[in-house]
């Protein structure tokens, strides 16, 4: 294992996130349509509840996954959303700037978030979906051998590793953008920052994740 | 595995991607949207609510009549004392200035006259 983990530098793995770049492997998620939602929500204000229907329908993909990247904790994650959607409503005539509809509901969403973590008091932990199962299941009906599996199944467990100890502005921007397949747009309504500044710490978050994996796997026996 | 190199890596990182974006729970943006129209749902009001709401405005309509009794009965109160004062002036004009027995021996006299 350690031996195939060792690299010459960053290349390597940023090649490897450009090549993952290019595989499709789900098909490319409807982008959130941003402009439609400030129309949605002066509806809403109106007393439209079917309006503000349609803006949970579009915007909560968002809204949970940041909150399910924040907290860890998919249950937390869904009641989160629920109290996000809740405020919302309440406090629709607050929202000023329609155009900023999604960072608003983005907002009360890390708001929402931020209370819980407090509340709860718990440390956050990493989140082991089964996803990984469900990888690892694929990958051994594609007639590999266990070992090869075993190892890929280290490797990502190693990677995962590696992005959770990240700080939190990087793992969240690596989670949105490069896991959760975000838009820049949505990541920066997301995090509450500029399409510029998701794209500088996407940049910097790849080159410390490569550079934890790197440690790590030296460390590794 | 070493001589696979980045190819190894490609795919742990497929790997890391392949799990795809969160699953959405499916019935969670009716969820959302339900609890947000439960918290606004103006609910029934209790008796005692319903009898307090219907007391305000009798009790503020009792509030400003007795203000305004208060105001009629300082106005009735000033009238008097100036009726008072107008009176006793004119004892004083016709009668002259009170002392402590001469109004009386006079008005005595003009009963016994």
């Amino acid at each position: 294992m350690s031996a195939s983990l060792t690299f010459t530098g960053s290349i390597a793995l940023e090649a490897c996130w450009l090549a993952v770049a290019d595989v499709p492997i789900a098909a490319p998620r409807a982008r959130l349509d941003i402009g439609r939602l400030g129309t949605l929500l002066e509806s809403a204000r109106a007393g439209d509840a079917r309006a503000f229907r349609a803006f949970v329908d579009e915007t909560m993909p968002v809204v949970y996954r940041l909150t399910l990247r924040t907290l860890a904790d998919p249950h937390e994650s869904e009641d989160a959303v629920q109290e996000t959607y809740v405020r919302a409503w309440q406090g629709l005539e607050h929202l000023r700037d329609l155009k900023a509809a999604l960072a608003w509901v983005c907002r009360i969403a890390r708001n929402v978030a931020a209370d819980r973590a407090r509340a709860s008091g718990r440390r956050r932990r990493a989140l082991v979906d089964d996803g990984g199962r469900a990888w690892a299941e694929r990958i051994a009906g594609e007639a590999e051998g266990p070992e090869e599996l075993m190892q890929r199944a280290e490797a990502r467990a190693l990677v995962r590793a590696c992005l959770e100890e990240l700080p939190e502005k990087h793992r969240l921007v690596l989670w949105l953008r490069e896991v959760d397949q975000l838009s820049a747009e949505e990541t920066a309504a997301a995090l509450g920052v500029a399409v510029g500044t998701v794209d500088s710490r996407l940049s910097r978050a790849r080159a410390k994740l490569a550079r934890r994996v790197r440690a790590a796997a030296r460390r590794r026996p | 595995m070493s001589e696979r190199g980045g190819e190894y890596w490609r795919e742990v990182a497929r790997g890391l991607r392949h799990d795809g974006p969160a699953p959405i729970p499916p019935d969670l943006a009716a969820r959302a949207f339900a609890a947000a129209m439960d918290a606004a749902r103006v609910r029934e009001p209790t008796l005692l609510e319903t009898l307090v709401r219907l007391a305000r405005p009798v009790t503020a309509a009792a509030a400003v009549c007795a203000v305004v009794l208060l105001l009629v009965g300082l106005s009735a109160g000033r009238a008097e004392g100036a009726r008072e004062a107008a009176t006793a002036s004119l004892y004083q004009e016709l009668v002259g200035p009170p002392s402590s027995s001469g109004g009386l021996l006079l008005l005595g006299a003009g009963g016994a006259r």
